[in-house]
């Protein structure tokens, strides 16, 4: 396998146009005729739909369509079908959508809004998670059992349980000298990309094209197809520009609205939310979460045995969510040796929005809750942490929690290398410490196609349904596509986004484009090395195995002298059998899980080129206002041979700034019956760059086979895992206990410091 | 919505008495606008009424944006500038917004209750000067009628050399404040002490400055007791920001941690 060539710090080549503003997004998009969407929307928590009248709504000048669930397929979708388009008898969270209304403008269309009438009886909203799953409560959903769900354990309001049970729990703690519980509450949090989402459907005839600012076009097609009873040759998503995603535009959102709206209206429709509806409506939300973890522990360090009990605030509709418990549950679990186990993971549905996948859903929680549990079972022993996990984290050879048997792996040198780059032994002010967390993460591998082709000029376009939301395909992508041909990554273009021009690809979720699309891109342009490399043999009357391709040239193996440009064969391809290759190759398979009985198995257990990382992050205390301001942080990320540096730094920065403003800030205040509080960027704070403190990033670069190409695994997602953990570590050195609420705001460490709250 | 664009006060406050809306630097107006709070019907834009910016000596033009105070202004004051919004909302939001919409926690409020500043305003049919604690009653309630422009705010000929603005906020940048706070002393002790965001409109502490004014070279335990009185004088509430108890806490180590900077 031969290595990338010199570390490629290829730039994105879409910077300079999102930039400047020449790059175009779903509402710098118009089209002849267009009208505008507008949602209404339930506005209340829980009720049931007594009277919904659209007649006068119909009636508005300017209204060319008024629709509700009456007026589309009565299809219910999500992984629990628990969902329908717009609210069908009863609305379940504020933001789900009753109406929708196309008209010439925003403000005819808002006329058709208010003269839509409708009226409810109020249900009692669900919005505690110990008391949905009492005796008697009040269900979200009365016909929860009549829901399709493939493999999902359900009951009543408990929307997904998953159980992981190995060796024997109650023996272990026995053996323990010390048991350590603790008890950490989790507040929601959003993906708040700075893009609000756009969708533009157009019919011609049957068919229709949807401008989507979705993450995962084909998802997003596949949604409409089910929910609208159409072809997938009919839907056609195409992807512009993209102003971030965080997973809160991964699955199938409003294209149906929208296309609905349209072939209504018979003229084409946009939508496009304000920041309000981005915050309100969507089902990504990050779910809030108890965590409940007992270790037991003898005083050499050794762990004997955990019991864990977690809940997932599911919100009102299942979306993506029923893999959170068990993805939770292997969270709360972590990169340790542990024989014994017993963790019980619920999500519960309540009347709020739905979660959904945001950047490694349910990661940055668990990890918070466990990380901040293993100081504590650290400190009870009286043991350094970072020793600690040294003794305990999973090493290359060894058995995880699960009984996975990890092959190479470098956990213990993201822990070497984190400390060691923040100096974790300097000396410290006393209001300064420096707090440790390990992380961990899965890849997911799937099925994915890229088309590579390279033109009469030598100038190259891969075609792939991987998508671009700033996760970098648009430069890991080229960059493999040149190794492949000796070629420059600047050679390359991408056509990305379009589901009818593009093979299938899962998108810009679960960090699998590497993984997937890197694959299927190769492979792709393998085929036209062969090809080229063919040409190149004729001409240089050669054998075709001897023919190397380099620096934009096919020449004979040891004599470079013998040379042919590629862009002279690619002339001669096209005018005959031209330059083109396709890719899909065959996803890596899981590797088993031993001994684990686990209920509501979704897979997770063992993991394909399993991630792992360590932070170690510097703070200052203000201890009489309980501020807490992030001085340094180290990051060490075991990802596998790095293809893109500057792409995958990036990663790790962007990653590691929304784990401070996980840790620090970012929350979504409900009221009581369930509404948000804080629906807007004058009261949901995400860090700024006035708050980036310096990040220092290693990686720990293991050539790990069977996972992505060159022995890569993905980084998208790893790390946004251990950021929040490793403050909280920090804090508690300085205040004596961890704060265990998240975020961990000024006031709440300020009320540990005058003795309320904490774990 | 029709918008009118006067070149003078004149021109604007004329519009004002048809019942336009004023939009200055737009950084509160939009912000309604965009949240449904507000939609106006004629607006006014006053970015074209040069003697709106214009600063004479200690009279600063309604139309002055915080990026020329944070440059230019009397120190706490700039100060306050560097912490409105970001440089792009410095460089639009102005100080006779911040003063009209009269927000609990409007970061300029604080200096102006402090040095007892007065609102220079102006209609069709006259001007008058209100002082900033009869100008400012209640949560975005002011003094100023329908048809009046405020104009400029007056600043004492001679500020007290030693100011400090301080801010407690959930992060670094663009945040409203948790609580606010402008401390000045004078060199014979004379301290001033005016908070915002814990009370409905900008508050001086006039017990806790008659308290450390007395006092020429405060120990630390007078220092604590100045805290206790400001914490004890502020009226926060609470909501989804924070807790009334939490901004009566910081109010206090604020203001003296402020003093304290005035003191060195």
């Amino acid at each position: 396998m031969p290595l990338l060539t010199e570390s490629k710090h290829f730039i994105r080549p879409d910077g300079p146009d999102k930039v400047t503003g020449s790059g175009r997004y779903v509402a710098d998009i118009s089209l002849t005729g267009m009208l505008t969407a507008k949602f209404l929307y339930a506005g209340v928590s829980h009720a049931r739909i007594t009277r919904l009248d659209i007649s006068a709504a119909r009636q508005v000048p300017g209204v060319f369509a008024v629709l509700t669930q009456e007026d589309v397929p009565e299809r219910r979708f999500g992984s629990v079908a628990d969902r329908t388009l717009f609210a069908k008898d009863v609305v379940r969270f504020e933001g789900e959508v009753i109406a929708a209304v196309a008209a010439v403008d925003a403000e005819a269309a808002q006329q058709g809004l208010d003269a839509v009438v409708f009226e409810y009886e109020p249900l009692p909203a669900v919005t505690d998670l110990e008391a949905a799953i009492a005796d008697g409560a009040q269900l979200v959903h009365e016909g929860w059992a009549d829901y399709e769900a493939a493999d999902v354990e359900r009951d009543g309001n408990i929307a997904s349980f998953t159980s992981m049970i190995r060796g024997d729990v109650e023996a272990g703690m026995a053996e323990a000298d010390h048991v350590v519980s603790s008890r950490y509450v989790s507040d929601a949090s959003q993906p708040a990309p700075i893009e609000p989402r756009g969708v533009l459907a157009q019919w011609e005839g049957d068919r229709v094209t949807i401008w989507s600012s979705t993450q995962v076009p084909f998802q997003a097609r596949d949604g409409v197809c089910e929910t609208l009873d159409l072809p997938t040759n009919r839907v056609r998503v195409i992807v512009p520009h993209m102003g971030g995603g965080f997973g809160g535009k991964c699955g199938f959102h409003y294209e149906a609205h929208v296309a609905a709206l349209a072939r209504a209206a018979r003229r084409p429709v946009r939508l496009v939310f304000s920041r309000q509806e981005e915050f309100i409506a969507p089902d990504r939300r990050r779910e809030g979460m108890i965590i409940e973890i007992t270790t037991g522990l003898r005083n050499d360090g050794t762990l004997t045995a955990r019991r864990a009990r977690v809940l997932l605030d599911n919100g009102a509709y299942s979306s993506d969510a029923s893999f959170f418990p068990h993805m939770a549950a292997m969270q709360t679990l972590g990169p340790y040796k542990i024989d014994n186990i017993h963790v019980e993971a619920s999500s519960i549905y309540t009347n709020r929005q739905p979660s959904g996948s945001v950047r490694a859903p349910t990661a940055p929680q668990a990890c918070w809750a466990l990380e901040s549990h293993t100081d504590e079972l650290a400190a009870a022993i009286g043991m350094d942490p970072v020793a600690f996990r040294q003794q305990n984290c999973v090493d290359t050879g060894e058995t995880g929690v699960a009984g996975q048997v990890y092959d190479e792996i470098g956990l213990q040198d993201c822990i070497r290398e984190a400390v060691s780059a923040i100096d974790y032994s300097q000396e410290l002010d006393e209001n300064e410490a420096i707090g440790v967390a390990v992380g961990w993460w899965p890849s997911f591998p799937g099925p994915s196609g890229a088309f590579v082709k390279i033109d009469s000029d030598g100038k190259g376009v891969i075609t792939t349904g991987a998508q671009e939301c700033g996760t970098g395909s648009v430069m890991t992508l080229p960059i493999l596509a040149a190794v492949e041909l000796g070629m420059e990554p600047e050679d390359f273009e991408l056509v990305y986004q379009d589901t009818s021009a593009a093979p299938y690809d899962e998108g810009a979720t679960g960090s699998q484009t590497i993984l997937n699309n890197g694959r299927a891109t190769v492979e792709a342009a393998q085929q036209i090395a062969v090809q080229l490399k063919s040409l190149a043999a004729e001409k240089l009357e050669a054998s075709p195995d001897d023919i190397v391709l380099a620096d934009g040239k096919a020449h004979v193996a040891g004599s470079p002298e013998l040379a042919v440009s590629i862009a002279d064969l690619a002339g001669v391809a096209a005018e005959g059998e031209m330059l083109l290759g396709k890719g899909s190759g065959t996803p890596p398979e899981y590797p088993s899980a031993v001994g684990v009985d686990c209920i509501g198995d979704r897979g997770l257990s063992g993991w394909v080129g399993p991630q792992f990382s360590c932070h170690a992050v510097k703070i200052r205390l203000d201890r009489e206002t309980g501020v807490v301001r992030v001085l340094d942080v180290s990051a060490a990320h075991d990802s596998g041979v790095i293809i893109n540096p500057i792409g995958a730094s990036g990663q790790v920065e962007g990653g590691v700034l929304m784990g401070i403003g996980q840790a620090l800030t970012e929350r979504t205040v409900y009221s009581e019956d369930g509404a948000q509080e804080n629906p807007a960027f004058l009261d949901y704070k995400l860090q700024t760059i006035a708050d980036a403190p310096p990040i220092r990033v290693h990686f720990v670069e293991i050539f790990t086979p069977g996972v992505g190409p060159h022995g890569s695994k993905p980084i998208a997602e790893a790390p946004n895992v251990a950021t929040a953990a490793a403050i909280s570590n920090a804090i508690t050195k300085l205040v004596g206990r961890p704060v265990a609420q998240l975020p961990m705001t000024a006031e709440r460490v300020w009320g540990l410091m005058q003795g309320r709250g904490g774990g | 919505m029709d918008t009118q664009y006067p070149k003078t006060i004149d021109e604007a406050v004329s519009a004002l008495s048809d019942g336009a809306t004023p939009l200055a630097g737009g950084t509160d107006l939009m912000v309604e606008v965009n949240f449904g709070h507000r939609r106006p019907d004629h607006v006014v834009a006053l970015r074209r009424v040069d003697e709106l910016a214009e600063w004479d000596g200690s009279t600063i033009g309604a139309g002055v944006t915080w990026r020329r105070i944070e440059l230019e202004g009397p120190k706490a004051l700039a100060e306050a500038a560097r912490t409105v919004g970001s440089p792009q909302i410095r460089n639009a939001g102005t100080i006779g917004g911040n003063v009209a919409t009269a927000s609990p926690a409007g970061d300029g409020l604080p200096f102006l209750a402090a040095v007892d500043a007065s609102i220079e305003v102006r209609s069709a049919t006259g001007s008058r000067s209100i002082q900033w604690d009869e100008f400012f009653l209640g949560v975005k309630k002011t003094a100023l009628e329908a048809d009046e422009l405020v104009t400029g705010v007056d600043l004492p000929e001679d500020l007290p050399e030693r100011q400090a603005f301080g801010k407690v906020g959930v992060r670094n940048a663009m945040v409203i404040a948790t609580v606010c706070c402008v401390v000045t002393r004078e060199l014979d002790g004379l301290t001033r002490v005016a908070l915002g965001s814990v009370a409905p409109t900008p508050m001086r502490a006039r017990q806790s400055e008659e308290m450390i004014s007395a006092v020429a070279r405060p120990s630390e335990s007078d220092l604590a007791e100045f805290a206790r009185l400001v914490a004890a004088e502020v009226s926060p509430i609470t909501d989804h920001r924070s807790t009334a108890e939490y901004r009566r806490h910081a109010a206090g180590v604020l203001a003296r941690r402020l003093l304290g900077r005035c003191l060195r």
